[in-house]
């Protein structure tokens, strides 16, 4: 009884202790946001354009088996409204008709391009540049996965910048003057930044672009717009608000090259390895006591499709937690350290107890606690009360998000699109969070030595997407 | 009436979200409202610019615009700030006068003073771009403005308004923000256009701190003159490295000269890659093709951009360069070999294009 007494206390204080992070987070994310939206309001990005002085960018596309997709990515990406932009393409060895594809849109040959090995990969097959674009150049390389593509791509680039985009994604036109114009005042600081993600399936597609804006079909696909943009608009906004922030997706952010290569690219063995480089680099960065700056910029948005299978959901939760696990195993040492000031002392605990660890808290919550009062040793009114408090905060949240969405970036503007958002809001408290903790624990559990592959969500292609209803 | 917590808790969370929800549908309505009438705003002024393109702008077009609300009309000022520039310059100026004449600008003016720091930042924004000679005073007390977003705003707007008379008051503004470092603000500087020229240049002879040199030969690079060349050979050869590298990209972007080539090559001894790396590029824009053999012997420098720049260089320099190239793919050194291969596969493929 007293065991249950202590876990039940257990419970609460976790519940209040990480909405009370939430509700911070919120409120940071609602200064943050406004701020920028008031520098955007008259921004067209001229001077970005038409200066002459915008810092030259390389983009670089990991690619395996995208053969669906990839022409139309890449002629996205060289629709950016960017001055000076140099596209790499990075094949890691598909085994599809990926670089077909490629060869035959773009018109490629091969070129006779030196290749600095500054970071090591796997061997590079060739390298192709389009006859018609010059600034397109493909990296043919034996497999080796996302990070040594990543790599191999980074050596390619001949950019003081490089913007690591995955090959499954549409960055809107103004995107990069935007990410840009955020780092520029600060630019000998920046050594990072990264702009937000959000779901592409259910919008229509045409020219690279996403044209309309709409919501996924199913419930799952639906779920994990309102997920990204809790993650996006409020947790990642709030943690650069803090200094902290802990990871820049590796879908769609800016690195600083120099120190790319310094930290030696991303790594090879582990499955989270966007997080990783973040951590990596700020430890690098605090141990030289170099002052630095990681940043966020919530209007950049990159446009990328959701698995909306329980299956790849599950694939893809799981890959997060293992992700999560091997980024805070690899620097353990930071962890409550004073020497990594806030990352030491903030965003590592946080992640080590309300991210990794969570699962363990919410499957034993879901667990116990409903079979203890289905016996009888927990009171009816209590446990209801909790139950009741957990989803309707939750709710909350999440109903703050779509207002600050509203109030903001404003891409899903159908009346229909936010109440359906809203009743995903209350629907995926009961079974999705259950499962996807379920998922995540069972991951926990599991994730040392798994073979290291690489991942991808099965993908419709865009010229199939549905326009928004 | 007692309310048992078990009830009163959950009723307050739920009772939130349904005020929460409630506001989010206000919100949306408002907002949807409001966008459909600026469409319709948009689409009259879309009209009134393509007359005002064909012809020129009509006395009192504009009139009733100025009884629109505060709200609409800054929206629409800032449609006719981002619009105005499809106009060319003698009817884009008959049209800002149109819209002070009708009364549109005074809000403008106005917001300069406004307690909120975003106001005032956009009063400058949009002076700069709809304003005329009459905003430099107003605009130029906003660079004392206690705000710092305010006060580079400030420096964007009279650089829009090509005001050389204020940059002496915009370069005090910098140095008191210590901007320097900044280059969206050394980008705004080049609004100023060709006209800066000859006081960008005064100020380089007087600049001391190495991130201000910095700057001010960026915009001379950009602007595409300086009055005193000598000046920039000189800084060519400053203590500071990143000022060096300026300073060559600078000689490379401006009128071909003996000396300048005298300069560069020198540099390619230089300690730093960077600044060898920048000399040879400038060798390669300024086009004397007496720099192709110490170009050629650099081919085979240790530093891989060293190289890279130096074969783009002699790529340049037409057949004198391209000889050199042969040659330097026929070199022993593979590094060499490489490089010299990869510049005679881009040549040939840029002189196909």
């Amino acid at each position: 009884m007293s065991e249950l007494r202590i876990f039940w206390l257990l419970v609460t204080g976790f519940f209040v202790v990480i909405n009370t992070i939430y509700l911070i987070q919120l409120v940071l994310a609602f200064i943050a946001v406004r701020r920028r939206m008031r520098t955007l309001a008259l921004e067209d990005f001229r001077d970005m354009r038409e200066s002459g002085l915008a810092p030259p960018i390389s983009i670089i596309v990991p690619a395996y088996n995208e053969g669906k997709g990839i022409a139309v990515s890449v002629r996205s990406l060289l629709e950016l409204r960017y001055p000076r932009l140099e596209l790499v393409v990075v094949n890691d060895g598909s085994t599809d008709d990926t670089l077909e594809q490629l060869i035959a849109e773009f018109g490629l040959e091969r070129a006779p391009r030196v290749y600095w090995q500054r970071i090591r990969s796997q061997a590079v097959r060739g390298i192709y540049r389009s006859r018609t674009l010059p600034n397109l150049w493909v990296l043919d390389k034996v497999n080796g996965r996302k990070a040594d593509a990543i790599n191999a791509g980074i050596n390619l680039a001949s950019a003081p910048w490089v913007c690591v985009i995955d090959g499954d994604s549409v960055i809107e036109r103004d995107a990069m003057s935007a990410l840009m114009s955020a780092i520029l005042p600060q630019s000998s600081e920046t050594i990072a930044a990264g702009g937000t993600v959000r779901i592409v399936n259910g919008s229509a597609v045409s020219q690279g672009a996403v044209t309309t804006t709409g919501l996924p079909r199913t419930f799952l696909g639906a779920a994990q717009v309102l997920e990204y943009l809790r993650a996006f608009l409020f947790g990642r906004v709030a943690w650069g608000e803090l200094d902290s922030l802990m990871i820049v997706s590796g879908a769609f952010g800016v690195f600083r090259k120099d120190l790319l290569v310094e930290v030696g690219g991303f790594r090879h063995d582990t499955i989270g390895e966007d997080m990783d480089l973040i951590v990596r680099m700020h430890r690098h960065m605090r141990s030289r006591r170099r002052p630095y700056r990681v940043e966020f910029v919530p209007d950049p948005v990159c446009w990328t499709e959701c698995p909306e299978t329980v299956q790849g959901l599950r694939r893809q939760r799981e890959r997060w937690q293992r992700g999560l696990g091997e980024t805070l195993a690899h620097s353990q040492e930071m962890l409550a350290n004073p020497r990594y000031g806030r990352i030491g002392l903030l965003a590592m605990p946080y992640f080590m107890v309300f991210e990794y660890l969570a699962p363990i808290m919410e499957v034993a919550g879901f667990v116990i606690l409903p079979f203890a009062w289905a016996i009888g040793l927990l009171e009816q009114a209590p446990f209801l009360l909790f139950l009741a408090s957990a989803v309707g905060y939750g709710l909350c949240l999440s109903l703050m998000t779509l207002i600050l969405e509203e109030c903001s970036f404003r891409r899903y503007r159908a009346p229909g699109q936010l109440l359906r958002l809203a009743a995903v809001a209350v629907l995926e408290n009961f079974g999705l969070r259950q499962l996807e903790s379920w998922w995540r624990l069972v991951a926990l559990i599991t994730w040392r030595g798994r073979p290291q592959t690489w991942h991808t969500t099965p993908r419709q292609g865009f010229q199939t997407a549905v326009a928004g209803r | 009436m007692v309310i048992a917590p078990e009830v009163g808790l959950p009723a307050a969370v739920f009772g939130l979200a349904a005020v929460l929800m409630v506001a989010l549908l206000l919100l949306n309505r408002l907002h949807a409202s409001r966008d459909a009438r600026h469409k319709v705003l948009e689409r009259q002024a879309d009209l009134m610019l393509a007359a005002w393109a064909a012809g020129r702008p009509v006395p009192g077009d504009l009139v009733p615009w100025a009884r629109l609300s505060d709200g609409d009309q800054r929206v629409m000022l800032a449609w006719w700030a981002h619009s105005l520039p499809s106009l060319d310059e003698w009817r884009g100026a008959a049209a800002r006068a149109e819209l002070r004449s009708a009364g549109m600008m005074k809000p403008v003016t106005a917001g300069l003073g406004h307690r909120s720091a975003a106001r005032r930042a956009e009063a400058c924004r949009l002076l700069g771009r709809l304003g005329g000679k009459d905003a430099l005073r107003p605009l130029i007390e906003r660079l004392r403005d206690r705000k710092v977003s305010v006060r580079r705003e400030a420096i964007g707007a009279l650089a829009d308004l090509r005001a050389v008379e204020a940059l002496v008051d915009v370069v005090r503004a910098i140095d008191v923000m210590g901007d320097w470092g900044n280059l969206l603000t050394t980008m705004r500087l080049v609004r100023l256009g060709p006209g800066a020229i000859p006081a960008i240049s005064a100020l380089l002879a007087s600049a001391s701190s190495p991130e201000m040199l910095k700057a001010l030969l960026q915009v001379s690079g950009r602007l595409g003159g300086v009055a005193d060349p000598d000046r920039v050979r000189r800084l060519a050869l400053h203590r500071d490295p990143e000022v060096r590298v300026e300073a060559l990209r600078t000689l490379g972007a401006i009128t071909p000269d003996p000396d300048s080539v005298t300069i560069c090559l020198a540099a390619m001894d230089d300690a730093e890659w960077p600044v060898r790396a920048l000399a040879a590029a400038s060798l390669g824009r300024l086009g004397d093709a007496t720099a192709v053999p110490r170009l050629e012997q650099a081919m085979g420098d240790s530093a891989y951009w060293v190289r890279h720049h130096v074969a783009g260089a002699l790529l340049a320099l037409g057949p004198a360069g391209a000889k050199a190239l042969t040659r330097a793919r026929e070199s022993s050194n593979p590094f060499v070999r490489d490089m010299a291969a990869q510049a005679i596969w881009l040549g040939a493929r840029e002189r196909a294009a």
